[in-house]
């Protein structure tokens, strides 16, 4: 498969460690509905499952310059790091009794140290995540991810492309239109 | 153990009984931790395109101030045990350790305050939004002098009225024993003393959402709904009701309908702080209708006596109750 376009890009890390505005909202947008997804299923806390990837999001903000190609595996890590200290918080708090809930953090906690059971979440996470940015049609794909991804102005675009403005324009929206489709939760944001 | 009972397990559709004997089976050996955790990534790998409860928009704005905000940010672990410490007496003193569903880490405060009253008192707060509180007999609500950038949570133990200032971009939550209350702007009534039986909600106006746990549908309560949440049976039952008559005790009276006997006296003891005893059988399924409206406890005494079978007599400083 071809995988020119990944999120892996060289540009797009590039330009994650240099904190470019949009390169963390698209990393927020693509990764912040599945990683909470996946913290709440553990942690079972909506509101600080939230939290959790609040915290993941500022701590790779505040550490962007390390991003380096694997940012999937990057957030996935620090995801289920946090949720682990979580748990185990919460484990030492309960003291003795032994309720469902208590038994819930036990084996949710389990669940999470298990590597090998946790790297099939990780690398679906990753396949999911480009499977939205395969699908594009071709042209459309390159014009995305040289907008959205690479942060390239229309006009620049439209340069190096050698396309016109209007054509960008063009397929802009139909990535976006795809994108709607594909991953519903650009739906909020385009 | 069929995989089935673990992925039903998984997806929250097993009732409580069901629950624990998975939990128990899973426990039993490592093997079947080990099966549970595969089950789980795998249900989680095969949903996690299908996530489609979506505030994203809210959460890269709220992320977008933090990041931006040089200030620096406490995390939990510190933050957690600045907001547990106070609940952690409440927690214990209740005997409700078992119950973990409101441990929740509450990251971003930084004080705690936390309003008592005495037996028989009230007391009237404002928050640090605007949103006011009064607070009635033998309570106590705690709340971190500055609210989140993203919500305003508060956690009580006993009975107060709410009046929420909307602010549609910061939900407020009120935490109780066993329930959480979401609202955005609006009055409602939560009666929660750990002695009861049953945590109590009634809007007054606007809207609430009533939670057993964060992922699970709320309940949505209408004006003058009551959602009754059963302790011991774990379930929700919703009453129509004179909303007036359930926040009557703001302004000093107290009001029963088909109010179960044991639940009148608590809520008289709380009021005049005396100790009453229910001595007869037939008396712990009398249920009562009836309004005191600023009686003193001679007085209600005396027309709990003329307004239905019930005799009294005070043995040292004890209230005893009796069938005529």
């Amino acid at each position: 498969m071809k995988r020119e376009f990944q999120i892996t890009n060289k540009y797009f890390i590039k330009n994650l460690n240099e904190g470019n505005k949009e390169a963390f909202k698209i990393l927020f947008e693509l990764y912040y509905p599945k990683l909470l997804y996946v913290a709440q299923s553990y942690i079972t806390n909506r509101e600080d499952a939230e939290e959790i990837i609040q915290d993941v999001f500022l701590k790779t903000w505040k550490k962007r310059k390390k991003i380096t190609s694997n940012v999937n595996g990057y957030l996935f890590k620090m995801t289920k790091n946090l949720c682990i200290d979580y748990l185990r918080s919460k484990k030492y708090k309960l003291g003795k009794i032994i309720s469902t809930g208590q038994l819930e953090t036990f084996i949710n906690l389990s669940a999470l140290s298990d590597d090998s059971a946790i790297l099939i979440v990780e690398e679906e996470l990753a396949q999911t995540i480009q499977n939205g940015i395969e699908l594009l049609p071709e042209k459309c794909k390159r014009v995305f991810i040289k907008s959205r991804i690479e942060g390239l102005k229309n006009k620049e675009i439209s340069d190096e492309l050698n396309i016109s403005i209007k054509t960008v324009e063009n397929h802009m929206s139909k990535a976006l239109r795809h994108m709607r489709f594909h991953l519903r939760e650009f739906l909020s944001f385009f | 153990m069929q995989e089935k009972t673990i992925l039903q397990y998984i997806k929250g559709e097993l009732s409580s009984s069901e629950r624990a004997s998975v939990l128990e089976w899973i426990r039993k050996d490592v093997r079947h931790q080990k099966i549970f955790n595969v089950t789980k990534a795998k249900y989680i790998a095969s949903t996690i395109n299908c996530f489609d409860k979506n505030d994203t928009k809210v959460a890269y704005e709220s992320f977008y101030k933090r990041k931006n905000s040089k200030k620096k940010k406490k995390y939990y672990p510190i933050a957690a045990a600045a907001i547990l410490l106070p609940l952690f007496t409440w927690y214990t003193f209740t005997g409700s350790l078992k119950n973990n569903f409101w441990t929740g880490t509450h990251y971003q405060s930084s004080a705690i305050k936390t309003v008592t009253t005495q037996l028989g008192a009230h007391k009237t707060i404002t928050l640090p939004d605007g949103s006011t509180v009064i607070l009635n007999s033998n309570s106590d609500i705690s709340y971190a002098k500055s609210f989140s950038d993203s919500l305003r949570i508060v956690q009580l133990s006993g009975e107060a009225f709410f009046d929420v200032k909307r602010d549609t971009t910061r939900p407020f939550i009120v935490r109780t024993d066993q329930l959480k209350i979401k609202v955005l702007g609006t009055s409602f009534n939560v009666k929660s003393y750990p002695v009861d039986k049953s945590v109590e909600t009634t809007l007054v106006t606007g809207k609430v959402e009533v939670l057993r746990k964060a992922n699970e549908i709320p309940i949505v309560l209408a004006p003058s709904q009551k959602a009754i949440f059963d302790k011991e049976k774990k379930d929700i039952r919703i009453n129509e009701v004179n909303s007036e008559n359930v926040v009557a005790w703001k302004k000093g009276k107290l009001t029963f309908d088909q109010t179960p006997l044991k639940q009148v006296v608590l809520d008289l003891q709380r009021k005049y702080n005396v100790e009453f005893v229910i001595e007869s059988d037939a008396l712990l399924k009398y249920k009562y209708t009836g309004e005191f409206d600023n009686l003193n406890l001679t007085e209600v005494l005396d027309f709990l006596k003329l307004s239905s079978s019930i005799n009294y007599k005070i043995v040292k400083n004890k209230i005893m109750l009796n069938s005529e």
